[in-house]
C-alpha cells in the first residue's frame, strides 16, 4: 500500500497511520492547492456498532517547507473531539441521519483547525463537524449531501473537509505481498519453482470497496509560498500524526489516559517511501523524524533492494537494470525524484522540483504548473507534467510510476547513455482508476463518496 | 505566510524552557504535585514524596535531550504547580534517572535516592 500499515509499530495504532498524502493545485480553483492526508486504513465499511472515526488523542498535522530545508515552514494542525448525545444506547445512530446536526445520531465529531506560521499558532476554527460514516440507505442515505454538509468554507478562500472518504488509492496488495508476483506478468515469475500461473492476468485491486478517513484542506496558493518575488513556486508537502508520550490505561474510568508531550508516531510524503524503501527495522524510526533528517534513509534511495530484486524475481527480464545494480551505481534519479525534486533542465528547462541539496522525502509541487486538461495517471512518465511526481494527484497511478522507476525507466534522465530494459516501461501491476468503483469528484475533496455498510462488501 | 522554519512545526511557548529548548516541570511544581496528592499513577508514586523533601532538594534536573520545544509543553508546565496527575517513569533505578510527565509537560530528573525510593514502593 501507499503507506498502509506500513511499519511494524504504526500498523498496531490505525487511527495515527496515515496512508496517503495527495497535493496539486485544485483543477477547478487553480489558484488553490489542495492537500489531503488520509489515515486509518482498510476501512470495511459495515464497521458497525463502533465506527471508524479520528483519534480524540491524536494530533494531524500537514506540513509544508516552502524554503527547501525540509522543515515545516507552515502546518496545518487539527484536533478532534468526540462527543456522545447518549451514553445509554449500544447505538451509533438510533433513527435516519438527515443532517449532521440530526438528534438520531449519537457519536459526533468535530475538529478544530490551526495554522502555525511563523512561530505563531492561531485557530483557523473550531467545532467544524465530521459527517457520519457511511452507514446504509436507513442510516445514511442521503450521504453524499451528509458529506457536502461537512465541507467547510473559512474566512480567507480556506475550505476544509474531515472525514470518511472511499480510499482512492488503487493496488494490487494481494500480488504484490506474494513475493512480487504482478499479475500481468506472473507467468514471467521465477514462481519459486512452482508450476503455476501460465499466463498474464489483469490486477485486482486490495484496496477496492474500502474506505479512509481524509483530512483535506483547500487554501490559495499565496498563502503556502515562499514570500516575495524570488520565492520558489515549489513546495514540500507530508503529514505527520503525533500522540503524547505517556499512555495509562485508567481501569477505574475505563479510558486511556495521556501525559508528556506529542511526538511524531506516523510521516508520509512521498508514497511508498517508507513503505518499499525503507528496511523493516528503521520503518519506525523513519516515522518518528522530520524530513530533513532523511540524510540518513539516502542508501535505500540511491540503491533500493527493490531494483534487486526484480531481478531475481523475474528471471532474464530485466537484464540492464540486473547490470545497473551489479555496478553499485547510485540511483541519482530517484534521489531527484525523490528526495531533493528534480532540477529544471532535466525534463525541460523550465519544469523543476527542485527544492535544493537538502535530501528529504517531500511531496514536492510546482504550484506555478497549471492543471493538465488531459490528465495522464502516468503523471510525469505519461508526459503530464501536472502530475506524480509532481505532487500527486488522487488518481495518479503512483505504484506503476515507481515500479517503473525503480526498474530503470527514470535513469537515462541522469545517464543518457543507459538503456531501459523494455519491461521497465511495461511493468505494472494492471490497475487504473478503474479498479476503484466509487468515481472520483471533480470539486473538493475530490475523494469520491465513502462506500455503505448495506452495499459493502458486494 | 513566511519562510520561517518552525521548531518540529510549532512555536516557541512562553513557558521557560531550558538551554535544548525542553520546558521545565519546575521543583516546586513537582512539589505541588505532590502535595495535591495527584491522581492515578502519580497519586501512588508521589504518596512517598511528602517524606522525599531532603532528597528533593538535592535533586538534579537535566534537559530531556532531542526533545524540542512545542507550544503545548510549555502552558502546562507554568507555575505555580501542575494541578494535574503527574506520571514519572523510574527509566533507570541504578542512575536515579527519572522522566516526569503532567499535561503536555515533560522532563528528566537525576536523583538516585528519589528513585530508590519510588522503586521500594513498588516492592
Amino acid at each position: 500500500m501507499s503507506s498502509h500499515r506500513e511499519a511494524p509499530e504504526i500498523s498496531k495504532d490505525p487511527v495515527a497511520d496515515s496512508t496517503d498524502v495527495y497535493a496539486f493545485v485544485s483543477p477547478d480553483q487553480p489558484n488553490t492547492v489542495t492537500l489531503i492526508a488520509n489515515y486509518i486504513p482498510l476501512q470495511e465499511p459495515a464497521g458497525g456498532p463502533n465506527f471508524y472515526e479520528f483519534g480524540d488523542d491524536v494530533r494531524y498535522d500537514i506540513n509544508i517547507d516552502n524554503n527547501g530545508d525540509g522543515k515545516a515552514d507552515i502546518t496545518y494542525s487539527f484536533k478532534f473531539e468526540t462527543q456522545l448525545r447518549d451514553p445509554d444506547t449500544f447505538l451509533y445512530n438510533t433513527g435516519p441521519i438527515l443532517s449532521l446536526d440530526s438528534k438520531n445520531w449519537n457519536r459526533r465529531q468535530f475538529y478544530t483547525v490551526s495554522l502555525i506560521s511563523g512561530g505563531v499558532e492561531s485557530v483557523l476554527a473550531s467545532k467544524l463537524a465530521c459527517p457520519p460514516c457511511n452507514i446504509g440507505p436507513l442510516s445514511t442515505g442521503n450521504y453524499a449531501t451528509l458529506a457536502d454538509e461537512a465541507v467547510h468554507h473559512l474566512p480567507g478562500g480556506t475550505t476544509v473537509f474531515a472525514g470518511q472518504r472511499a480510499e482512492g488509492f488503487y493496488v494490487d496488495l494481494g500480488s504484490i505481498f506474494d513475493l512480487g508476483n504482478l499479475r500481468p506478468f506472473e507467468n514471467l515469475h521465477n514462481k519459486f519453482g512452482m508450476h503455476l500461473f501460465n499466463k498474464p492476468e489483469p490486477g485486482v485491486n486490495g484496496a477496492n470497496r474500502l474506505n479512509v478517513h481524509s483530512i483535506a484542506i483547500q487554501v490559495p496558493i499565496s498563502q503556502v509560498v515562499a514570500p516575495g518575488s524570488g520565492g520558489s513556486p515549489v513546495i514540500g508537502v507530508w503529514t505527520t500524526a503525533n500522540r503524547q508520550k505517556v499512555r495509562v490505561w485508567d481501569s477505574e474510568a475505563g479510558e486511556n489516559q495521556n501525559f508528556g508531550p506529542f511526538r511524531q508516531v506516523s510521516r508520509l510524503g512521498n508514497p511508498l517511501f517508507n513503505e518499499v524503501l525503507v528496511p523493516l527495522g528503521k520503518k519506525d524510526l523513519w516515522n518518528s523524524l522530520p524530513p530533513s533528517k532523511d540524510k540518513k534513509f539516502a542508501s535505500y534511495v540511491t540503491n533500493p533492494g527493490l531494483a534487486g530484486l526484480l531481478n531475481v524475481l523475474y528471471p532474464g527480464v530485466f537484464p540492464n537494470l540486473a547490470a545497473l545494480v551489479a555496478s553499485g551505481a547510485a540511483r541519482a534519479d530517484l534521489e531527484a525524484i525523490l528526495l531533493t525534486g528534480i532540477p529544471a533542465g532535466i525534463i525541460s528547462s523550465t519544469f523543476t522540483t527542485f527544492t535544493g541539496p537538502v535530501l528529504s522525502d517531500m511531496l514536492r509541487l510546482n504550484t506555478s504548473i497549471p492543471p493538465a486538461s488531459s490528465p495522464n495517471i502516468l503523471g510525469l512518465l505519461g508526459g503530464d507534467v501536472a502530475g506524480f511526481p509532481n505532487g500527486r494527484r488522487v488518481f495518479d497511478d503512483v505504484v506503476t510510476i515507481e515500479l517503473r522507476a525503480i526498474a530503470g525507466v527514470t535513469y537515462p534522465l541522469v545517464m543518457p547513455s543507459y538503456t531501459p530494459d523494455g519491461a521497465a516501461s511495461l511493468v505494472t501491476d494492471g490497475l487504473t482508476p478503474d479498479s476503484v468503483k466509487a468515481p472520483y469528484l471533480d470539486t473538493f475533496p475530490y475523494l469520491g463518496v465513502a462506500y455503505d455498510g448495506f452495499h459493502n462488501p458486494a | 505566510m513566511t519562510g520561517n522554519d518552525q521548531a518540529e512545526g510549532r512555536p516557541e511557548g512562553s513557558g521557560a524552557p531550558d538551554e535544548q529548548g525542553q520546558p521545565r516541570v519546575s521543583r516546586r511544581s513537582l512539589l505541588g504535585a505532590a502535595g495535591i496528592g495527584a491522581a492515578g499513577i502519580a497519586a501512588g508514586a508521589f504518596g512517598g514524596l511528602a517524606a522525599a523533601g531532603p532528597a528533593l532538594a538535592t535533586t538534579k534536573r537535566e534537559p530531556a535531550k532531542q526533545e524540542p520545544a512545542r507550544n503545548e509543553e510549555h502552558h502546562e508546565a507554568a507555575q505555580p504547580a501542575a494541578r494535574e496527575p503527574v506520571v514519572v517513569h523510574v527509566r533507570d533505578p541504578r542512575t536515579g534517572e527519572l522522566d516526569v510527565y503532567s499535561g503536555t509537560s515533560h522532563t528528566r530528573v537525576h536523583d538516585p535516592d528519589l528513585a530508590a525510593r519510588l522503586t521500594r514502593t513498588i516492592g
